[in-house]
């Protein structure tokens, strides 16, 4: 009973030590800068790095707040340039009261000069510190992504949120710009022949205000930028990797009207095949789809339009695909991750392989087959003319 | 002379063993970055090696019915090696508690809270453990139903959520990897993973029916390698490349779980079902370190032991390694080759000393 | 755990005899172990010189045909006049009249041919027949007699039997025990028709002789059981026993934990339902509350409605009531850890919207969570004691007070009240467990506050060990879950239908009588 007593008061030392000295390590909420994008941006002149976080400020951005919104942003942005990406972070301390969170952070976005010069150094700080998320979206500007950051949502009170959102809904929608996140990109970073891919975000005027547009991939040999793919080759990758979700596809129908087709569901994969040493990959996209709009005046609801109608429409799957194909392989960049698939099924033949795949990517032999569906056709059959 | 009164019912070892393995969830984070998406083909055949090394463990408790390791030690090797075989037995289980303590800390400072010190987690934590070995073994045994409940539920759970971002071609190309790096990581799971169940030795006693602990050690290893495996699969399979340089595997992939933007950041539901694993090792690594020092050094109770036992663990536990780096390194290649000698040399050569005991004994016709 | 009671008892002892130094003063009843005498008037000095002088202590001498003295003694109010006069003056005054009056008087002829009454007893010594007066009994002395005979003719005003208030029911009966200790004895007799229930008395407090009552079905209970229970019974020590709360801190295993091992209800089906699963019940005469043992922690969210219910919503109920449990122990604690340490668990939408309640707000949220608590505690205090109508006024001018006013005034954040809100209605649904639900939200909050969820984590394990390590009667505190017992699984997260649940509680009722005995599917369902 005596050590019962004992145990008893070298317990409540412990606790009131232990209680001490783990209470300096709260944080209050309201001590905290909830950073809702980054941008990395390299110095045109030195090597410096230049960090831009948009911080929001809470009282602004809350519906329920009381007198919200006036005049006043909801969020702040803060710069700040250094040798390395977490210093430059830290550096903000010196010109914001509140200390920089970045857990609740959903985009980063590179700028072009930092993109080509290499992103993994300025990804580092993302991947390891123990504060930031690998769910985070990665995207490229156009130009700098300071001036991204800057731009004015309609819709949003916050651009990092609102860049974020586009992205989401934009895969849902249309499928023409790729959405990457921070793991994604990680992995791909990670092995050795497939080149990284992020979606190009760009500033447009309208009206003088400037906004924040989704145009195009940009492409990565390792993890420097080396060119871009447009709208479409950008959903010819997606294709492929299978990736798309839903889209516009315009087609002619067979007196030449302009017909869009809406794709509900979508498959791809590829495999690949090793003839005589060479590489053979065979890409299979499986499609299917409703009738969206019938821009002509026929009906185009007979089963003899329909077949021509997907028949049409695997041809411009296939053709986005292969150019898309064609411009990796202008790039010498395995964007699909071929080499990967050849890795896996041919471990051993690949480590001879390894080396030269820069070569042997442009030459190998892409084979497409496409099987495109129609299902639905709407509400009407025929358009609303007389018949 | 009975230090432990407690009796625990051989379904309750069950779940002890359960809820003792299921830290390696954590633990074989130290065989991601060797074998690579090929860890759960070492896991098998980690759990097959193991097999007739538990076989080997049950049969040394089984040839002294009633009586621990330490106990055993006296009886099979004499009063003068025993003793020295139990001093070593002793260290290597003190060893492996601190260990444990250290190693959950690090993961916790790294993840989630960065700023607090070291040492007053450790000393919360093996202040905790230390309640729960003052319970008593029935207490920990009853203690890890509820844990391996908890801890399986949360597996499940975490599992299905991350059904959607499950790549099979994560697994290709398979054993794509040296026979050194396979051996290694083997080495590594059997020795850090299974092995330490050599501190059951120390329990089996006091079980309701301790003649029959072969079938419930067994149950449980199959049932916390098919866990394992379970886990080490789907890790492999979301994470695909990355899980060569992440540091904590079971807990980086489920702040990738994101449902809907609502079923998101579950990690501290994961971390504290972590925290429980390693609690429970952590406990019975002690209870054994306090129970074999008492009936080492002839003591009444192993109660008075407790405290003592843990202030050194807590200073020992919060300098053990001056970085991580340190330790990850020597989690690969020290410790494997430190823990071979007390998980598979030292219960060889009493095993051996049982058998020849029992061979000279009798007319030869028992074995075991 | 035994060691502890025993020293606690010795505690106990030690203080009493330390203090009992001072009070040996005359008042206290001598503790003279005086046999009666043949003399009447010797032995009616002899009571005299024990009951101190008081107006309430009756004499009435009177003579038995003429020849022999005879006397009753009790006490006014504690006996039936009526009654007394009918059946005990009555008879034996107009005992001369009779038509052949026997020649001699003795008291076993008193005894067995003159009273009208059906409980008498015989009783040496004058402290047992002094113990007897002040309990209500009526004591018949006479001249030649060196024995008194104890007339059970107690009968004083009393409540009747009503709804008890702390155990509402919707469905199932409304009589409640009173008092009484015999009313309520027959209460749960007229439940329990079976010649195997048995009542024991005993007598316990020094001063106040409360007569203390063990019931249990024989073939039920564990003779362990009953065996602990009386030793326990009998081991204490104490001047007073006012209240079952004061029998229930003595014979505690655990007397400093936070969780009551023992249970208590005001509702005779309650405590029928306990006795068939083979628990002992201690009836305390004074109280309403009757205790029962072993009480496990799954006691506290069975109500007996459950087995009135329809078995699928109260199941639903029973789930609720363990989430409301967690909610009510956790809420803050893990609302205040959110919001300080985990903040990359909250949605990003959802920590806009705190930081924004929290912007501005002066204190920390540890703080925060501790003043609201504070309030609430007090704000149910003295809702509690309060008459009715000034108790509800209390809690309106509470509620706009804190919640509105504070939060206008941006002293407390909006979450944070609605955080303590969920908390304090989650924390009367399990009100066995709101004395120490109380206290572990409290450590848990400030364990949170300085730890973040390391320190919930720590303080849930430091709990479910100190729970797991609870015993009960020898019954394991957290029976059906840890030791796992499937059976008892049926009757604890969920109610399984009563016609599955075939075996009483494991660990309490003796192992052969498992089987309730009539078991199987419901009557209707043969075909």
């Amino acid at each position: 009973m005596r050590i019962n007593k004992r145990l008893y008061k070298i317990a409540i030392c412990f606790l009131v030590i232990a209680l001490l000295s783990g209470c300096g390590t709260s944080r209050e909420l309201n001590e905290l800068g909830i950073v809702i994008g980054v941008g990395i941006d390299k110095e045109e002149e030195s090597d410096a790095v230049k960090i831009t976080t948009q911080v929001v400020k809470p009282g602004q951005v809350s519906s329920g707040g009381k007198g919200g919104g006036g005049g006043e942003e909801a969020y702040a942005n803060f710069e700040e340039t250094g040798r390395t990406v977490f210093a430059a972070i830290r550096g903000i301390a010196n010109k914001s009261s509140r200390k920089m969170y970045f857990p609740h952070n959903q985009v980063i976005i590179i700028g072009q000069n930092a993109a080509k010069d290499g992103v993994t150094k300025y990804l580092d700080f993302f991947m390891r510190d123990p504060e930031t998320r690998l769910n985070v979206y990665l995207l490229v500007a156009k130009d700098t992504a300071a001036e991204v950051l800057e731009t004015k949502s309609k819709l949003e009170r916050v651009p990092g949120n609102s860049i974020s959102l586009m992205l989401d809904s934009e895969a849902n929608a249309a499928s023409q710009a790729i959405d990457i996140r921070l793991r994604d990109f990680k992995e791909s970073l990670q092995l050795k022949t497939v080149a990284s891919v992020a979606p190009i975000i760009e500033v447009s005027e309208e009206n003088g205000k400037k906004t924040a547009t989704l145009n195009g991939t940009a492409v990565f040999k390792g993890d420097k930028m080396v060119g871009t793919l447009d709208k479409s080759e950008g959903r010819g990758l997606m294709w492929v990797l299978g990736k798309v979700k839903s889209g516009i596809i315009e087609v002619e129908c067979s007196n030449g009207n302009l017909v869009a087709l809406e794709t509900v569901r979508a498959k791809g994969e590829f495999s690949s095949e090793l003839v005589d040493g060479k590489v053979k990959i065979k890409v299979k996209i499986s499609e299917e789809g409703n009738i969206g709009e019938d821009a002509g005046t026929e009906d185009i609801s007979t089963l003899d339009e329909v077949a021509f109608l997907e028949q049409q429409n695997a041809d411009v799957i296939k053709s986005e695909v292969m150019a898309a194909v064609k411009k990796a392989e202008e790039l010498d960049a395995d964007i699909f991750g071929f080499g990967e698939s050849v890795h896996r099924k041919y471990p051993k033949e690949w480590t001879s392989m390894e080396d030269k795949w820069d070569e042997i990517f442009p030459t190998i032999e892409v084979e497409v087959e496409v099987e495109a569906k129609l299902r639905l056709m709407g509400r009407i059959n025929a358009p609303s003319v007389p018949q | 002379m009975k230090l432990e009164k407690g009796v625990i019912t051989n379904t309750q070892l069950i779940y002890l063993i359960l809820s003792f393995l299921e830290s390696m969830v954590i633990s074989i984070n130290f065989s991601y970055g060797i074998s690579k998406q090929d860890t759960w083909i070492a896991v098998l055949a980690a759990f097959v090696i193991t097999i007739p090394i538990m076989l080997g463990y049950t049969a040394i408790a089984k040839s002294y019915p009633g009586k621990n390791l330490i106990q055993i030690n006296d009886e099979a090797l004499g009063p003068y090696v025993g003793k020295l075989f139990s001093a070593l037995y002793i260290w290597f289980l003190f060893e492996l508690m601190i260990h444990y303590a250290y190693f959950f800390n690090s993961f916790w400072i790294t993840y989630i809270m960065t700023e607090t010190p070291r040492l007053v987690f450790v000393a919360i934590f093996i202040l905790v453990s230390a309640f729960a070995v003052w319970s008593g073994i029935e207490t920990i045994a009853r203690c890890s139903v509820i844990f391996t409940i908890i801890v399986s539920i949360t597996v499940v759970f975490v599992i299905s959520l991350l059904l959607k971002d499950m790549k099979i071609v994560h697994f290709l190309p398979i054993l794509d990897l040296t026979p050194k790096d396979f051996i290694q990581s083997v080495h590594i799971i059997l020795t850090i993973q299974f092995c330490d169940l050599i501190a059951f030795l120390m329990i089996f006693p006091y079980t309701k029916n301790n003649k029959a602990i072969r079938k419930p050690m067994l149950l449980a290893l199959c049932l916390s390698t098919l866990m394992l495996l379970i886990v080490v699969l789907v890790n492999t399979a979301v994470m695909g490349v990355r899980i060569t340089n992440t540091t904590s595997v079971s807990f980086a992939i489920t702040r990738e779980i994101d449902i809907g933007n609502v079923l998101t950041r579950l990690d501290v539901l994961v971390a504290l079902t972590l925290l429980a694993t390693v609690f429970m090792k952590v406990s019975v690594f002690y209870y054994t370190t306090v129970l074999g020092l008492a009936q080492l050094l002839g003591l009444r109770s192993y109660k008075p032991l407790i405290v003592p036992i843990g202030l050194i663990a807590i200073a020992i536990s919060a300098n053990l390694y001056p970085s991580d780096m340190e330790q990850v390194y020597a989690g690969r290649n020290i410790w494997p080759f430190n823990a071979m000698l007390f998980e598979i040399i030292l219960p060889l050569i009493t095993l051996i000393t049982i058998a020849l005991r029992n061979l000279f004994k009798d007319t030869g016709g028992e074995n075991e | 755990m035994f060691n502890y009671i025993q020293k606690v008892i010795r505690y106990r002892k030690m203080t009493s005899s330390g203090g009992s130094g001072a009070k040996e003063s005359p008042e206290a009843p001598k503790e003279s172990s005086d046999e009666l005498s043949e003399d009447l008037e010797a032995n009616i000095q002899l009571i005299q010189g024990i009951i101190v002088e008081s107006n309430d202590l009756n004499i009435r001498r009177f003579v038995i045909g003429k020849k022999v003295k005879a006397a009753i003694i009790y006490i006014d109010g504690l006996v039936d006049k009526t009654l007394v006069n009918e059946t005990i003056l009555k008879p034996l005054m107009y005992h001369s009249e009779m038509d052949s009056p026997p020649e001699t008087v003795d008291i076993d002829y008193v005894e067995s041919e003159l009273l009208f009454v059906g409980g008498i007893d015989s009783k040496q010594k004058v402290n047992e027949a002094v113990n007897k007066i002040l309990s209500g009994d009526t004591v018949f002395l006479m001249d030649g007699a060196a024995k008194a005979l104890i007339i059970a003719l107690r009968g004083w005003k009393m409540r009747g039997i009503e709804e008890p208030e702390t155990e509402a029911t919707v469905r199932g009966p409304r009589e409640g025990f009173t008092e009484t200790l015999r009313i309520n004895t027959s209460m749960i007799r007229r439940k329990i028709k079976n010649p195997n229930l048995k009542f024991e008395t005993l007598t316990v407090g020094d001063r106040t002789k409360t007569d203390v009552c063990i019931a249990y079905i024989t073939d039920l209970a564990k003779p362990e059981l009953i065996e602990e229970v009386k030793r326990r019974l009998n081991k204490i020590k104490t001047e007073a026993v006012l209240e079952s709360g004061y029998i229930e801190q003595y014979i505690e295993d655990a007397p400093y934990s936070i969780f009551a091992t023992v249970g208590n209800s005001e509702k005779p089906d309650k405590v029928a339902a306990k006795l068939l699963d083979g628990r002992v019940a201690i009836i305390i005469d004074g109280t309403p509350f009757v205790l029962t043992v072993p009480c496990v922690f799954i006691e506290s969210f069975q109500s007996p409605e459950d087995y009135y219910s329809r078995f699928a919503f109260t199941s639903a109920l029973r789930m609720i009531r363990f989430t409301a449990f967690f909610i009510s122990i956790l809420a803050p604690a893990i609302y205040v850890a959110l919001s300080t340490f985990h903040q990359e668990l909250i949605p990003t939408q959802l920590i806009l919207s705190m930081a924004a309640a929290h912007e501005g707000v002066p204190f920390p949220s540890l703080v925060e969570a501790t003043i609201m608590l504070l309030f609430f505690e007090i704000l149910r205090e003295a809702g509690v004691r309060l008459p009715r109508p000034i108790g509800q006024a209390v809690s309106i001018v509470g509620a706009l007070v804190i919640g509105e006013a504070a939060v206008t005034a941006g002293l407390i954040g909006a979450p944070m009240v609605i955080v303590i809100a969920v908390t304090a209605v989650s924390s009367f649904t399990i009100p066995a467990q709101l004395d120490s639900g109380t206290i572990i939200r409290i450590v848990l909050l400030i364990l949170a506050g300085f730890l973040g969820g390391f320190g919930i984590a720590i303080g849930m394990f430091a709990l479910l060990i100190h729970m797991v390590n609870l015993e009960s009667f020898g019954t394991p505190y957290l029976m059906p879950i840890a030791p796992f017992d499937k059976s008892g699984l049926k009757d604890s997260f969920i109610r399984a239908p009563l016609w599955t649940m075939l075996k009483r509680p494991k660990g309490m009722s003796m192992d052969d009588v498992k089987q309730k005995k009539p078991s199987g599917p419901p009557p209707f369902n043969e075909n």
